[in-house]
């Protein structure tokens, strides 16, 4: 928890509302930190919470969520509570965020050019001149040939990697200082994960700080620098890369690595986590992991769970580690 | 390819429905009693039953419809004329030709639809767009109640209880006739109320998907005024497609304003139409039925046009998309 | 009519779309077939339920006509003619020939309830005959068939109408059959799509071995399926044929005086509408209830057919 940190977002807690039942928390007491020119991976598979918490820190949830608790610190000010003016601010220039599909992102009937020009003109950062000009640039810097012509085309008429490229150029066209990539290599083939995940490293290698969310750990090992591994939208572990990498500790971080398959690598023997994850809204009590935890212990498993430090830079929410430890 | 091509395949589809259409009318109107023939005896050899014929007209007519002109000898020469715009003279209005009735009446229906049309797109997508942005609010269900009443309604009858409210109530209107200005109101406003439900409906449905496409997040997330994203990214994506809507509506409320023409005394085409088939006015019932067929077809053919050159999709399919990159 | 192709088309494209998913056949449920969900569903929405009792009223009054209107329809009064209701033993007053209004109602809802269920009748007939023919025998049939629809479809229903009246001339067998050919195509059409569907289940359940006992399943449980949107298409074709019924009158072309018409009536009641605004307002008023009665109980089917709502 340094004073360099980029983004520092603590307890934060997030709820969408239903027809007719209990609203369900999606997020429930999530904490972690991004340093400048780092980039941190957020883990965890579909249903735990990882794209509502980044999405609850830019401010772009559905109607129905409400967000209970928490801040989110960037630039000296709790994101959380100043209010949706200020934040569009800050929402798609200093912080952006590129998702899982372009083709879907990026609206259709709307040329590359207004589409990668409409903010900058949005935050007032400069004329329509100067915009073209950032974004023909910024198509170049993500690697796209020929930027000059290909900024008049739709997004239809580009490839699939082009197309996802083109998208981290419109989130990039504004220099922001934190980039969030919501399984920005999901939808697309192998090859074309490995020049995303490239020109990610390079963004992040030049000072842009880098949040990817993923399921996968594979692509999360190529080039995050620290990890958070999500369950149930809670925090489960928290280390830096290697660390995790080599010594997981909580027993789902453990299950995880252990069903993983490595990008552009052997791979793993495929070891699927037994049971399924939980219905959130009917959370187990206690820690949410202990129905499928093959070291659960009743009855203290099932009350609550607290984050706690196991090592410099590490935590994890599970008693029994730090016990061993 | 492209265009030309397809042009010319809906040109030969609209000659062929033409073909088609017009030896059905021409059949069964023979099926009718009251043949020239018999409406001379029936007059006496004078066919004015509406106006008093000249020579030359009366002469036109039994070269055309006498009695020893067999049937299909009187299709052909009616057809040929019709393909230079030459219908002959009417039975009822032996004083002038059936080609030159419709350019005077036409434009009277063209008129009131256009601008029944217009009004209805006014009405119809700000409370479409109302309602879907307030979806499932008592709101919505309020709007959606008032269009399923517009559409339940013909327009005839909602002319009625407006010439009830406007006419005999407030006196503010005149209750039919063709006169003034003043004369639109009614009609143009009966007329729109059902288009209007129609479009407001479909505006709703269209605007609720496109709310929900993903590029509508990312603008958000760009930092967009909510504002402009509703209407640069969603509103216009999902009017384009309002076009296939909209046009057969006009297409179809060109050729359906009649029962407005009588209820409010209005001398549209469709009047006169209707005051044929009850005169058995065989050349003018024949000419309308084609001149409607063919604005029919032909306003559904400029409508696909229109909508071909909004949706950059189509408009662009010959330009394809690189591969490779 | 509504008189839109517009409008046709886009009814046309909102109930078919109701060819959804079928709902799954759930094992465990008690023995309440589709049908009886169906009408529970029905039954709880207010509105369509009210309707329903509301048209059956409507067609006990219409079929006991003589027996309920106070006076004959053509029964003239001339000493009271043109008199506001209430007066002189006549609840609605008396139009230009002193004939009483809510006899001419009530009359005019019998010509407008036969002609519109008779063209009903007519439509569905021709439409699940052309559509099955269509929808079984497929290949140059179907094409043939469709392209026939093609051209119906060039011609503005109502125009198709007209020509069929000035050429079966003004009876009410004509108009039956005058309407009921001009809206058929539109039905024929999702008959003909339900009927491939219906063909494509039958496939799968094949191709599931599901065994004659699995057919009979399967019949059980996709026929309600199937008819559903045919049931809501026809019971929103009702008010479409009453408004027919009616526009024809208001163009002279209905049934030929003294019968009554609500058309008729209502273009009459505008001509007088100065002096005697009641001649229009009567007819007007209750042809719009009963028109929406009639969409609402539509509206109710649909829903009880297809309560996910995909087409709204």
């Amino acid at each position: 928890m340094s004073d360099e940190a980029l983004l520092s977002v603590r307890g934060l807690r997030t709820t969408f509302r239903r027809d007719g039942a209990e609203p369900l928390t999606a997020v429930d007491g999530v904490s972690f930190d991004v340093r400048r020119g780092q980039a941190l991976a957020i883990v965890g598979e579909s249903g735990s919470g990882k794209s509502v918490t980044m999405r609850s820190v830019m401010g772009i949830l559905p109607r129905t969520a409400r967000i209970t608790g928490g801040q989110a610190l960037f630039g000296g000010r709790d994101l959380l509570a100043i209010g949706d003016k200020e934040l569009r601010k800050v929402r798609g220039r200093d912080i952006a965020m590129v998702f899982q599909s372009a083709m879907e992102a990026m609206n259709p009937t709307l040329t590359l050019e207004r589409q990668l020009t409409e903010h900058l003109l949005w935050h007032g950062l400069c004329t329509k001149a100067e915009a073209r000009q950032r974004a023909v640039r910024a198509l170049g810097d993500v690697g796209i040939p020929d930027p000059e012509k290909r900024i008049r085309t739709y997004p239809f008429q580009l490839s699939g990697g082009m197309r996802q490229r083109a998208m981290i150029a419109m989130a990039m066209v504004t220099e922001p200082a934190l980039l969030i990539a919501d399984e920005p290599t999901t939808a697309v083939d192998v090859t074309v994960q490995r020049q995303i995940l490239d020109l990610l490293a390079e963004l992040k290698n030049r000072g842009t700080g880098v949040i990817m969310i993923t399921h996968d750990l594979g692509v999360a090992r190529y080039f995050c620098d620290d990890a958070v591994v999500m369950y149930a939208g809670r925090v489960v572990e928290r280390a830096p890369m290697g660390r995790l990498l080599d010594d997981p500790r909580h027993p789902y971080s453990v299950g995880l690595l252990g069903s993983g398959v490595e990008v552009g690598g052997r791979d793993l023997p495929l070891r699927p986590i037994p049971g399924s994850p939980p219905d959130l809204s009917r959370r187990p009590e206690g820690c949410p992991f202990h129905p499928r935890c093959a070291r659960a212990e009743l009855p203290r498993c099932a009350t609550e769970q607290e984050i706690l430090t196991i090592g410099p830079g590490r935590d994890a929410a599970c008693w029994k580690v730090a016990v061993d430890a | 390819m492209g265009l030309a091509v397809y042009i010319g395949k809906r040109a030969v589809r609209l000659v062929l429905s033409m073909v088609a259409v017009s030896i059905l009318t021409f059949t069964l109107l023979q099926l009718a009693p009251g043949n020239f023939a018999d409406l001379q005896r029936v007059n006496s050899g004078a066919t004015n039953f509406g106006g008093v014929g000249t020579e030359s007209m009366v002469g036109e007519l039994e070269s055309r419809y006498g009695a020893d002109v067999p049937v299909w000898k009187q299709y052909l020469i009616f057809m040929k004329g019709a393909v230079v715009w030459d219908f002959g003279p009417s039975y009822k209005y032996a004083s002038r030709n059936v080609q030159d009735i419709i350019a005077e009446a036409f434009p009277v229906s063209a008129t009131l639809a256009v601008l029944a049309v217009l009004l209805a797109l006014l009405i119809a997508v700000p409370v479409g767009v109302f309602a879907a942005l307030r979806q499932n609010s008592k709101s919505d269900h309020a709007t959606m109640f008032a269009v399923t009443l517009g559409h339940a309604l013909p327009s005839y009858l909602t002319a009625a209880f407006m010439i009830l409210l406007f006419s005999a109530t407030l006196k503010l209107l005149p209750s039919g006739g063709w006169n003034g200005p003043e004369d639109l109101v009614l009609p143009v406003l009966a007329l729109s109320l059902g288009p209007a439900a129609v479009l407001a409906r479909y505006v709703r449905s269209s605007m609720l998907e496109t709310l929900r496409e993903e590029y509508v997040t990312a603008a958000l997330a760009k930092g967009g005024p909510r504002r402009t994203v509703i209407v640069r990214h969603a509103l216009r994506n999902s009017l384009i497609p309002l076009v296939t809507v909209a046009g057969p509506l006009l297409a179809a409320l060109m050729t359906g304003t009649v029962f407005v023409e009588a209820l409010l005394r209005i001398p549209g085409l469709g009047l006169y139409f209707a005051n044929a088939a009850a005169s058995r006015d065989m050349p003018l019932l024949m000419g309308t039925a084609l001149f409607f067929a063919l604005i029919l077809m032909v306003t559904n053919l400029v409508v696909d046009l229109i909508y071909g050159l909004l949706d950059p999709r189509i408009r662009t399919v010959g330009g394809g998309a690189d591969d490779g990159h | 009519m509504t008189a839109t192709e517009g409008v046709e088309a886009a009814g046309e494209a909102a109930v078919v779309g109701t060819v959804g998913d079928p709902e799954p056949i759930e094992r465990g449920t008690t023995a309440r077939g589709p049908w009886a969900r169906a009408w529970s569903r029905f039954r709880k929405h207010r509105l369509a339920f009210g309707s329903l009792v509301f048209c059956a009223f409507l067609i006990v009054i219409a079929l006991a006509a003589p027996l309920i209107a106070p006076y004959g329809y053509e029964e003239t009064d001339i000493q009271h003619k043109l008199a506001g209701p209430g007066s002189a033993g006549h609840l609605l007053g008396t139009d230009l020939l002193g004939r009483d209004i809510l006899s001419r109602l009530i009359y005019g809802l019998q010509t407008a309830l036969t002609v519109a269920f008779g063209a009903e009748l007519t439509a569905l007939a021709l439409a699940l005959a052309i559509g099955l023919l269509a929808g079984y025998l497929g290949g140059r049939v179907e094409q043939l068939l469709m392209a026939f629809t093609d051209v119906m479809y060039a011609f503005p229903s109502y125009l198709f109408a007209v020509v069929m009246v000035t050429v079966l001339g003004r009876s009410i067998f004509a108009l039956v059959v005058a309407i009921g050919i001009a809206s058929w195509v539109t039905q024929a059409r999702l008959v003909r799509a339900q009927v491939m569907t219906l063909k494509e289940r039958e496939y799968v359940e094949a191709a599931r071995s599901m065994g004659a006992k699995g057919t009979t399943i399967a019949i059980r449980y996709i026929l309600p399926n199937a008819i559903g949107p045919i049931l809501v298409t026809t019971s929103f074709a009702i008010p479409a044929a009453i408004a027919a019924e009616a526009g024809l009158a208001l163009l002279g072309l209905g049934v030929q005086p003294p019968t009554p018409s609500w058309g008729a009536m209502i273009s009459e009641g505008s001509r007088y509408l100065l002096a005697a605004p009641h001649m229009l307002v009567a007819p007007a008023v209750l042809f719009a209830l009963t028109l929406l009665a009639f969409t609402w109980i539509g509206d109710g089917l649909r829903d009880a057919f297809d309560p996910s709502g995909e087409q709204r």
